[in-house]
């Protein structure tokens, strides 16, 4: 290589470095600005905006937790999230079941329905929904929440899982059958021991995404004791005093589990949301 | 449906009329209240906890349960139900049109036959939830807006802390002598709307004598582009112009508008006077809340009045139970539950009964005189939901950028209406009615 | 809602699984009941509604009177634009995820490291994300007071509170957010590319910019494709929670979006029969969208069986 090759080399290697390096900056400014402010004073705040705490601090946690019934939030988004995202689990694998690996009269018209409804804007729906919920006395239940979103999570749970069950060898699936097992057999004891990883992928995906939902959860768990951290974390903006540092504790507090489980399972959220695109 | 839920209401209402003693101690009964305030009036948990507590005690068949909602959910969430037709058996409701659009949708029943005539004549502010001769509520608590103002800024900025602003030439004067010291004359927060609404209640008032000016405009019989409906869009310019204002009044939440007097940085607030005592506890001291009329520019009839709306709570028309609702805030309105709701909240109580020697506070004093003596309607409960958001919460942060002229905030008001009379001809045919 | 969505086209082949005619609707049962429930009745409602207005405690057949309504509607035809304009972001996001990706695909120092902070904001929660940004683009705001102190007090600007500058404050959050979903599938389906054909194409000399035009966005079209409609139906109907958390619509209903619009309407105006025209609009929207990508996809399908 000549000298000025090597020279824009090192130039080139030098500007994406360094254009990466901004971005992940710009991505990652707003987290530490949370983390820096959740650690300071109300005035240390006001002084000192984005640099790191003088003095870190506790008590915003404690007044976050004090204030915001924070227990009783997290716990009510647990259970709505484990909730929906288990028994979205189940009915979408037996869907996609039957679409992956049986032929019935309508399949791919109710597949397209499936995949167009995966568009819906939940609002376009909160006023039909609710009247259908109250007249069923399923409003501020958990079940009845737990419906909502279940439906919500179907057509994307179904349509990864039809797309992984269609990677199955066929060859598995007939040497079971030879063995006399039924269609249930099949499904119990070979397809889904076979999608573990895709389960796993569609967990973390659909958890995420029922953590982080605002709407449904300010309508439909309308009791103080049954709001969900997302809803409690949306009214801190109208509280009657503005106290940053404790604002941004409480957002800390509702993101550590994301963040959390995004450091432990890196592998499997980014595996979940490319599944849908690349094989 | 409608009418027949109507028709059910009053066949149920004289079951009860008939029998109420006899379904009482027999049944029990489940009343479910939907309701807010919390947020304006700290305290007020407490003591509704307490209430119910002691209702309980004193009447075993019956439990209540409370579902406080957030500023954001109160409508949205009422709605729903009246969509359903199903939900609380009580439900909070904001003064005037707020209750009235909820009566015309259908949600709630009058309570003129649920509470005898001599316990709702103690009850202020009756008239905000007065529609074709019916009261469709019960006031709870009131609700004013003075200008409020830090004595200790005043005194350093060379201002006489014992002489309230009274001209707008005073308030502007006044706007300048802050400025020099370097202290936000006025804190206000348009972000996130509600503020818009507020300053349109209490500047929009000044050049009308009464409230059927607004409404005569809204039903179409006048226009807000005549000129005293411009008015205050110019005097709010004008305060714009002189620096009277935070220069972020755009990016601010009301709340953060409100934080930056607590804070001590602004020396004026257009507030409530719910959150007095709050203040007061927040600042460290009463001596640095004092508490003024709006300095006039115009001289309407409301123009002097102080203004003042009663929050309250009504009574669905799907509820079984309306007798039992209606008995339970007959219960809010007894003297012990008056006099227990000022001592929690530093509010007063929509009913003549408090124990007035209860208020020491001077400034809540000066409230209460203006609470008695000069009340006068809160405007923002006399426009459709629609013209108070698309006009004026809009159009008070299109000023504050300096997009919109007065003279085009004003069209953009009247188109506002126009559209909302097409748009929703039943409404319009409804508030004619009110306008009556 | 869920990203990843719609992008293989439905496999074709059957399986020579036996089983009674039946049971595949046994296996479909639960899930068709929760859609009908969740999907199929509220739109069924909705359809309904948008045709009707109430009057005198009546719902009453109005015809197309909603919609003609909806079109002499000033904010409506606003809402509409803004959302045409939050598709520009479309063109930026793929660009700019592109070439994060490209260089983190080129093994720059610590890239991995890179990789997790970049994905990083999508998985916050909307609504954590608007009230950080909030207090960040206050016109008081620690960006605002960054500039002045690096001496640019001229680029200090009302973010959030101008309504020229509002709807580009917004959307330069959501490609914040939105942004690291492009750089991680790109960069997923870059390492499954044989690295032979980036080999190939050096020994023969190609500069950079011809391998990637050459090699590196062929490879890369069809996420590159899934990504641009995930990310256009996003700004078209799933835009929401940024709206309502950052500006609530305004200043001046600058930031006003269909959905925004739909719920103000059903909820605070009470005139839900409105709300009901507005959501079949979105939805017809969104519909068409769908099919249009469902179309490309079948014909590239195709193709890509006899490849």
């Amino acid at each position: 290589m000549s000298r000025s090759d090597r020279l824009w080399h090192w130039l080139g290697t030098f500007v994406r470095q360094a254009i990466v390096i901004v971005a992940t900056i710009v991505s990652l400014f707003p987290v530490y600005f949370m983390v820096v402010s959740a650690f300071k004073t109300r005035s240390e705040y006001i002084a000192n905006k984005w640099g790191l705490p003088v003095a870190p601090i506790l008590e915003n946690f404690v007044t976050a937790f004090a204030g915001e019934k924070f227990l009783i939030r997290f716990a009510n988004s647990i259970i709505l999230t484990v909730g929906s995202v288990s028994v979205s689990l189940i009915i979408a694998c037996l869907a996609a079941y039957a679409f992956a690996r049986m032929e019935f009269p309508g399949k791919r018209a109710i597949f397209n329905v499936l995949l167009s409804l995966m568009v819906v804007p939940p609002v376009v729906m909160l006023v039909p929904l609710f009247v259908s919920m109250v007249r069923l006395r399923l409003v501020n239940t958990y079940p009845g929440t737990t419906l909502i979103y279940v439906g919500l999570l179907l057509p994307f749970s179904v349509y990864l899982m039809t797309n992984f069950f269609r990677t199955v060898p066929r060859e598995i699936v007939e040497a079971a059958r030879i063995d006399g097992a039924s269609s249930l057999g099949v499904f119990w004891r070979i397809m889904m021991p076979l999608s573990a990883p895709a389960v796993i992928t569609l967990i973390v995906v659909n958890a995420l995404w029922v953590w982080n939902e605002l709407l449904i959860a300010l309508v439909f768990m309308q009791k103080d004791e049954l709001k969900t951290l997302m809803v409690g974390i949306a009214a801190l903006r109208s509280k009657h005093y503005v106290d940053i540092p404790v604002t941004m504790a409480g957002l800390f507090i509702a993101t550590l589990p994301i963040v959390v489980l995004y450091v432990f399972g890196q592998k499997y959220f980014i595996r979940g949301l490319v599944s849908g695109a690349v094989k | 449906m409608k009418r027949l839920s109507y028709v059910l209401a009053v066949v149920a209402m004289l079951v009860f009329a008939v029998c109420p003693a006899a379904t009482q101690a027999a049944e029990p009964v489940k009343l479910v209240m939907w309701w807010w305030g919390e947020q304006e009036a700290p305290g007020a948990q407490k003591w509704l906890d307490e209430t119910i507590q002691l209702y309980q005690k004193e009447h075993p068949n019956v439990t209540i349960e409370a579902v406080l909602q957030s500023t954001d959910s109160l409508i949205p969430s009422f709605q729903s139900a009246i969509a359903a037709q199903e939900g609380p058996d009580i439900q909070y409701v904001w003064g005037g049109v707020w209750t009235l659009e909820f009566v015309w949708g259908g949600g709630l029943a009058p309570i003129d036959d649920l509470i005898p005539a001599e316990e709702l004549a103690h009850y202020i502010n009756n008239f905000e939830r007065t529609f074709e001769g019916k009261i469709w509520g019960v006031p709870w608590y009131l609700s004013g807006n003075p200008f409020v103002y830090n004595p200790s800024l005043f005194e350093k900025a060379g201002l006489d802390p014992q002489k309230p602003l009274e001209t707008w030439d005073e308030l502007i004067a006044a706007c300048k002598k802050l400025r020099a010291i370097d202290v936000i004359p006025i804190s206000g927060g348009l972000k996130d709307g509600w503020f818009g609404g507020w300053l349109y209640s209490i500047l929009g008032r000044q050049p009308h004598d009464s409230v059927k000016d607004i409404m005569d405009a809204v039903v179409g019989k006048t226009k807000f582009t005549d000129p005293k409906h411009v008015e205050w869009w110019k005097r709010l310019a004008e305060l714009r112009d002189a620096g009277c204002w935070n220069e972020d009044i755009n990016s601010l939440d009301y709340q953060q508008g409100m934080d930056r007097f607590v804070q001590g940085q602004a020396a004026m607030i257009f507030g409530n006077d719910t959150f007095l005592k709050g203040w007061a506890e927040t600042m460290g001291s009463w001596d640095n809340i004092g508490v003024m009329l709006v300095p006039k520019y115009a001289n309407g009839k409301m123009a002097n009045q102080y203004i003042v709306t009663a929050q309250g709570l009504g009574i669905t028309s799907w509820s079984q139970h309306k007798q039992e609702a209606a008995n339970f805030l007959m219960f809010l309105h007894t003297k012990d539950r008056l006099d227990a709701w000022f001592n929690y909240t530093g509010v007063l109580p929509a009913d003549d009964r408090l124990d007035v020697s209860l208020i020491k506070q001077p400034q809540l004093q000066q409230v209460y005189q203006w609470d008695t003596t000069i009340p006068g309607p809160n405007l923002e409960n006399f426009i459709p939901t629609m013209m108070d958001e698309q006009a004026n919460f809009a159009g008070t942060q299109l000023l504050f950028a300096g997009e919109k002229t007065p003279e085009e905030l004003a069209q953009m008001t009247q188109d506002v209406v126009d559209k909302w009379s097409e748009q929703n001809p039943e409404a319009l045919e409804n508030f004619t009615r009110w306008a009556q | 809602m869920c990203t990843g969505e719609i992008y293989k086209p439905f496999l074709k082949r059957a399986d020579t699984m036996r089983y009674r005619p039946y049971e595949p609707w046994l296996y479909l049962a639960p899930m068709i009941v929760a859609l009908l429930f969740v999907f199929g009745y509220p739109v069924a409602r909705l359809v309904m509604m948008s045709f009707q207005r109430t009057s005198k405690g009546q719902e009453i057949f109005v015809g197309l009177t909603n919609y003609i309504a909806l079109f002499q509607d000033e904010v409506f035809l606003r809402a509409i634009r803004n959302n045409l304009t939050l598709v520009l972001n479309v063109p930026v996001m793929v660009a700019v995820a592109l070439l994060l990706a490209i260089f983190l695909f080129e093994r720059i120092r610590g890239w991995r490291i890179h990789q997790t902070t970049l994905f990083l904001p999508y998985l916050l929660p909307i609504v954590v994300v608007g009230i950080i940004f909030s207090y960040i683009f206050q016109l008081s705001g620690v960006l605002n007071e960054a500039l002045i102190a690096i001496g640019l007090p001229q680029l200090a600007l009302d973010w959030l509170g101008s309504p020229k500058l509002a709807l580009w404050t917004v959307m330069f959050v959501i490609i914040w957010k939105e942004v690291g979903l492009g750089v991680v599938l790109f960069l997923a389906r870059l390492m499954s590319v044989e690295e032979e054909l980036f080999d190939a194409a050096r020994i023969d000399g190609a500069n950079w910019w011809r391998l990637q035009w050459h090699i590196t966005i062929p490879q890369l079209s069809t996420v590159i494709e899934f990504f641009t409609v995930i990310s256009v139906i996003t700004m078209l109907s799933w835009v929401f929670n940024y709206v309502y958390v950052m500006t609530a619509g305004g200043p001046g209903n600058s930031t006003m979006v269909t959905e925004l619009y739909v719920y103000l309407q059903g909820f605070r105006y009470n005139q839900m029969n409105l709300a009901a025209a507005a959501s079949v609009l979105i939805l017809a929207i969104t519909g068409v969208l769908i099919f249009v990508q469902f179309r490309l996809r079948e014909r590239a399908g195709e193709e890509e069986v006899f490849a």
